[in-house]
């Protein structure tokens, strides 16, 4: 690949994709442009209270639960009507739903499950299933007061080609992340990475700083380096979601909360939809409640970073890296789609950011 | 426009040359003559003319002919080279060739549109819109439409249905093919071809 030092220089999107490699991993995200999300709170209820939990936070844990199958196929039916293609099931604990996760899954065939993974969804619903680590066992232990997490949630998706693990980074757990990465490595398992983002008005210990941030980026990249058939993430990732600037300072959020548009893209499409199957566009995005300002979550950048093409298709540099996070989030989101290599081995720094690209 | 983008093989402070396929599908063809298409000659003058602004990334527009000779009939979907040189500010020598055959050549003296060059324009525009419809069926690989039966009036996002991924990708295009920046912000804005292909002159012209 013809991918050098770094260069401002602003070139023909033609040039960029003349490269092979970058017109062959071009030609493979761009089939999945068609993807469409909106998110659905499931069920109020959870069989674990963790600290810092995005659901239990603000309004949308008081809605009344809707456990109506019919009413839920028919929102699924006039979702997909309105051009949703991609389901992201989540709040507060889809797996004690599997009902309704099913019905989900029959109208909209693709889709992702956010589960803390102490219960199995049987395999009827094929999502991908998003299941959250936050620590050892021990650290799990005092956050999520649950015993023995992982070797729970590796029992439960042994073999389980839906299964993702999402560690969640906070400033407490850092150096934990490597003998989780590798005890799934040795289970055949895969993990990507997550970065705690405070809710609005949190003032807990989790929040990160710029040295938890700095030790985070340090952590990812030998992850990255030294489990490159397990870990789910590129160099990347690994610029947008551990710089000192969150995602929305960095790329413009486009979730509605964020965005007043509603002529196109997710500020037109989006929406979030609370367990009484009601949505508020002010409170829409992946994780509302989140302080935007702090916000560095896996599932905003999928969205967010994955939107600003055109900002990146100014050289084959930045090209290449917005490639290598959208092959990323392809793998992490879709259900049978593999991710290739990355195409950069360092990192860039996103265009008009006036900064260098951060120190790994 | 009515023949398939220019691909410019050489292009100098003085010369350039590019090469051209005719569209089978040109509006030109229909007319002139019914059974029997051929490039008319004002056609290939504009051609010519065409291929200068866009290598000037300029609006320019013909002001005077003069030596002009036609040796060659153009047919649907024939391959030309343009090649133009400026013997001295906005006068350009020009030749078409095809397969090595002289098809037409002349000299142009060109000049900068103004706003009493409005019917010419307004050529420019439909032009840019007859290209960005070519633009949008081509990137979402539309069928049963031409870049002429495209109706520039339709809703992108209601009626053909693009989402933001789409119109990024059609904006590249655009910036490789007019040499103009389409800002993000912008995109709410451009809901048919018609407004697009306004954006895309106005930016031509420097107005922001």
């Amino acid at each position: 690949m013809t991918v050098g030092t770094a260069s401002t220089a602003t070139c023909k999107f033609t040039d960029i994709i003349a490269d092979p490699l970058i017109r062959e991993r071009w030609d493979k995200v761009r089939r999945y442009f068609f993807l469409r999300e909106s998110t659905y709170d499931m069920t109020n209820r959870c069989n674990i209270r963790c600290e810092g939990c995005y659901y239990f936070t603000g309004e949308k844990q008081f809605a009344l639960e809707n456990r109506d199958e019919d009413a839920w196929r028919q929102l699924m039916a006039a979702e997909k009507e309105r051009g949703i293609t991609f389901a992201v099931l989540a709040g507060a604990e889809p797996s004690l739903v599997p009902r309704l996760c099913r019905i989900c899954s029959e109208n909209i065939p693709l889709g992702a499950i956010a589960t803390n993974g102490l219960k199995a969804i049987p395999r009827e619903t094929d999502y991908r299933i998003h299941i959250s680590v936050w620590g050892s066992d021990s650290t799990s232990k005092e956050i999520r007061k649950a015993d023995c997490m992982l070797a729970r949630q590796m029992d439960n998706y042994r073999d389980d080609p839906r299964a993702a693990f999402v560690y969640t980074f906070t400033p407490f757990n850092i150096d934990e992340a490597r003998q989780i990465t590798d005890t799934l490595a040795e289970g055949g398992q895969q993990i990507t990475f997550n970065m705690f983002s405070a809710p609005v008005g949190y003032t807990g210990p989790l929040r990160h700083t710029a040295e938890s941030l700095a030790r985070t980026r340090e952590v990812m990249a030998g992850l990255l380096a030294d489990y490159p058939q397990t870990v789910l993430f590129s160099w990347y990732n690994i610029v947008a979601h551990t710089s000192d600037r969150g995602l929305h300072d960095l790329f413009s959020c486009t979730y509605p909360r964020m965005n007043a548009s509603t002529a196109i893209g997710l500020g037109r499409s989006f929406r979030q939809y609370r367990t009484d199957l009601k949505w508020d566009r002010d409170a829409a995005c992946c994780v509302p409640d989140t302080d935007c300002a702090d916000c560095r979550h896996y599932a905003a950048g999928s969205a967010v970073v994955t939107a600003r093409m055109y900002r990146h298709a100014i050289n084959v540099e930045s090209f290449a890296a917005w490639l290598d996070y959208v092959d990323t989030y392809l793998a992490v989101w879709v259900r049978g789609y593999t991710k290739g290599a990355n195409l950069l081995t360092y990192p860039v720094a996103p265009p008009g950011s006036n900064q260098p690209p951060t120190p790994l | 426009m009515w023949y398939f983008r220019p691909s410019f093989k050489k292009i100098t402070n003085n010369t350039l040359l590019a090469h051209i396929t005719v569209s089978d599908g040109s509006p030109w063809f229909s007319g002139h003559f019914p059974d029997d298409p051929i490039l008319p000659g004002i056609a290939q003058l504009n051609m010519a003319a065409e291929v200068i602004s866009i290598a000037r990334q300029e609006n320019l527009c013909i002001k005077r002919l003069s030596r002009v000779k036609f040796k060659k009939r153009i047919r649907p979907g024939d391959r030309l080279e343009i090649h133009a040189s400026a013997t001295e500010a906005n006068l350009y020598t020009f030749r078409i060739t095809s397969e090595a055959q002289d098809v037409c050549s002349g000299v142009m003296c060109l000049a900068a549109t103004t706003a009493s060059d409005k019917s010419i324009m307004t050529i420019a525009i439909d032009q840019t819109i007859t290209r960005v419809a070519e633009i949008i069926i081509n990137e979402l690989k539309l069928e049963d439409v031409t870049p002429t039966t495209f109706n520039p009036d339709l809703d992108l996002v209601d009626e053909v249905g693009i989402d933001s991924m789409d119109l990024a990708t059609i904006a590249l295009v655009i910036r490789d093919e007019f040499g103009i920046r389409i800002d993000e912000d912008d995109y709410p804005t451009l809901t048919t071809v018609r407004i697009i292909a306004a954006y895309i002159d106005q930016r031509k012209n420097g107005a922001e």
